[in-house]
């Protein structure tokens, strides 16, 4: 399962090296976003600065759905997908692989994001061990559930409306925990970011769990 | 042949009165509520379709769901009870969320509040939308109906966590839910509208199951006459075949896609 | 707006809601009723259960 994941993982992170699709346009959209909300807020009145970790998680889970969309779309030319499906690849391995090369993907794009929340925002980093700590924990629940509905929907003609309309909702607990544990960590908001770095840890292990049990029969009819 | 049968004329027939009924002592019979007034009566429109929406509608849909999947009880009759019952329940609770904002309006001067139930609730129509979204994707019927089943459950464990973390966020921010349930079970409350309550329960759920009879058939009876549609074109394509071409996989081909 | 009118609102739009659903279940059972009609083979009697036939 370990090696196969490793495989999965390696060769979708290789696509996405030469094809550079991640880094010429996924991050430049999560950049141009975070732009777009300094235009919709005002940043003079300081609406921004407070604003700031919701709209950096806002903004990772739109790029998110983008991501996975994008780790199925790379399968949907010349039948990889079946020739996936037939490889004998343990689906499990499968699973973990391609949430892993999403996940590796999105904590490049929250680094790049933090640096521009930190410049365009003008906000000031409290507690950077806890915003690390959140980031990965986030991170590992939206590949974990993103890649179970990316299964569901890729392969459909109606696979990029059908998927933010699936994950976000499902999404949203994250988005409330790491947004209020971000606030904790940027000092923004003072409060106790525990209980939300647990509930991240929660959301995390039960998405991995159910992607490693249900993703080889979702895999099979994709 | 349609969805009717003896036992659901019944049944349907026992839903109107009992609604009926409902109506008359909701709106003439109960008094008015000492704070709350009028407004109150909603209350018996309110508590019984969130009540069936969230437990009984999406309980049955995730319950269907697993027997689905259960190799041993996996049949048909399951995956269109989980569809069935999730559309009645997204009716439920869009009722629930239309008349609980019409309610706040009165009560609460506002349509809308981040309150922790308000809250969940908006989040699960949202989930329980995109799993009919999904059952309505064209698709071979077994690969749909085991695709149906796993979002489900994907949607179903999701609830727990929506709910605490919608909990949280607003327990930090502000003391209370604004309206508090267990009120209702106070025995000082007006007899009249205990029992109202308690007969319009009855009567949604006699009304759900009554939707969900029908709906289960009406999937059924129109899987039945896709299957003759299809066996009808492909019985025709076969006999334009038959005098054109020799190919019968190639007829095959067309005859799908006719459809 | 008085309280009567927000309760008669509620009432109305649940009444509706539901009588809409209703009727778009009537229509399509009558569709599938006048296709089993005109083909008179297509009842369940003339087929195997959806149960077996899948």
């Amino acid at each position: 399962m370990w090696r196969d994941a490793r495989l999965v993982a390696g060769k979708d992170l290789r696509v996405e090296l030469r094809s550079r699709v991640a880094t010429n346009q996924v991050v430049p959209f999560a950049v141009l976003v975070l732009i777009l909300f300094a235009f919709a807020l005002d940043p003079d009145r300081g609406a921004l600065a407070r604003a700031a970790a919701g709209l950096f998680w806002v903004t990772v889970l739109f790029s998110a759905v983008l991501a996975i969309q994008r780790s199925f779309a790379i399968e949907a030319d010349d039948a990889a997908r079946d020739s996936l499906r037939m490889s004998g690849l343990d689906g499990a391995g499968i699973f973990l692989g391609k949430a892993a090369a999403v996940a590796l993907e999105l904590l490049v794009l929250e680094a790049v994001l933090a640096v521009g929340v930190v410049v365009l925002y003008n906000v000031s980093l409290h507690d950077g061990a806890l915003l690390l700590l959140v980031c990965l924990l986030a991170t590992v629940g939206i590949a974990a559930s993103g890649i179970v509905y990316g299964v569901v929907a890729a392969g459909l003609r109606v696979s990029d409306t059908l998927l933010p309309l699936l994950v976000l909702p499902v999404l949203t607990p994250v988005l409330l925990a790491a947004t209020r544990a971000s606030e904790a960590a940027l000092a923004t908001v003072p409060g106790d970011a525990w209980p939300w770095v647990r509930l991240l840890a929660v959301f995390a292990t039960i998405y991995t769990v159910f992607g490693v049990v249900a993703f080889g029969p979702l895999l099979e009819e994709a | 042949m349609t969805t009717t049968s003896r036992a659901t004329r019944i049944l349907g027939v026992a839903t109107v009165i009992s609604l009926a009924v409902t109506a008359w002592l909701a709106l003439v019979a109960s008094p008015a509520d000492v704070n709350q007034g009028d407004a109150v009566r909603l209350l018996y429109l309110h508590a019984p379709t969130a009540w069936l929406a969230m437990y009984v509608s999406f309980g049955v849909t995730t319950l269907a769901s697993v027997l689905y999947l259960w190799p041993r009880t996996r049949s048909r009759f399951w995956d269109l009870v989980a569809g069935a019952s999730a559309e009645v329940g997204v009716l439920f609770i869009g009722l629930t969320l239309a008349v609980g904002s019409i309610w706040g309006r009165t009560t609460w001067g506002v349509w809308w509040t981040w309150d922790a139930r308000l809250t969940s609730t908006a989040v699960l129509f949202v989930l329980y939308l995109g799993y009919l979204a999904v059952r309505r994707v064209p698709a071979d019927p077994l690969v749909r109906s085991r695709r149906a089943a796993i979002v489900a459950l994907a949607a179903f464990v999701d609830v727990p966590i929506v709910h605490l973390a919608v909990e949280w966020w607003r327990t930090l921010h502000q003391p209370a839910t604004i309206f508090d349930e267990r009120r209702l079970l106070d025995p000082r409350i007006h007899g009249t509208m205990l029992w109202t309550l308690l007969l319009s329960v009855v009567a949604f759920t006699l009304l759900y199951a009554w939707l969900l009879v029908h709906r289960v058939r009406l999937a059924r009876l129109e899987e039945l006459v896709e299957d003759h549609e299809l066996a009808d074109a492909l019985a025709e394509r076969r006999a334009e075949g038959g005098a054109v071409a020799a190919d019968p996989s190639d007829n095959l081909t067309h005859a799908a896609s006719g459809r | 707006m008085t309280d009567a009118g927000y309760v008669a609102g509620g009432y109305g739009v649940t009444f509706v809601a539901i009588s809409a659903y209703v009727g778009h279940m009537w229509a399509r059972n009558r569709t599938v009723a006048r296709v089993v009609k005109t083909h008179p083979h297509h009842g369940p009697s003339a087929g195997p259960e959806p149960d077996e036939a899948r």
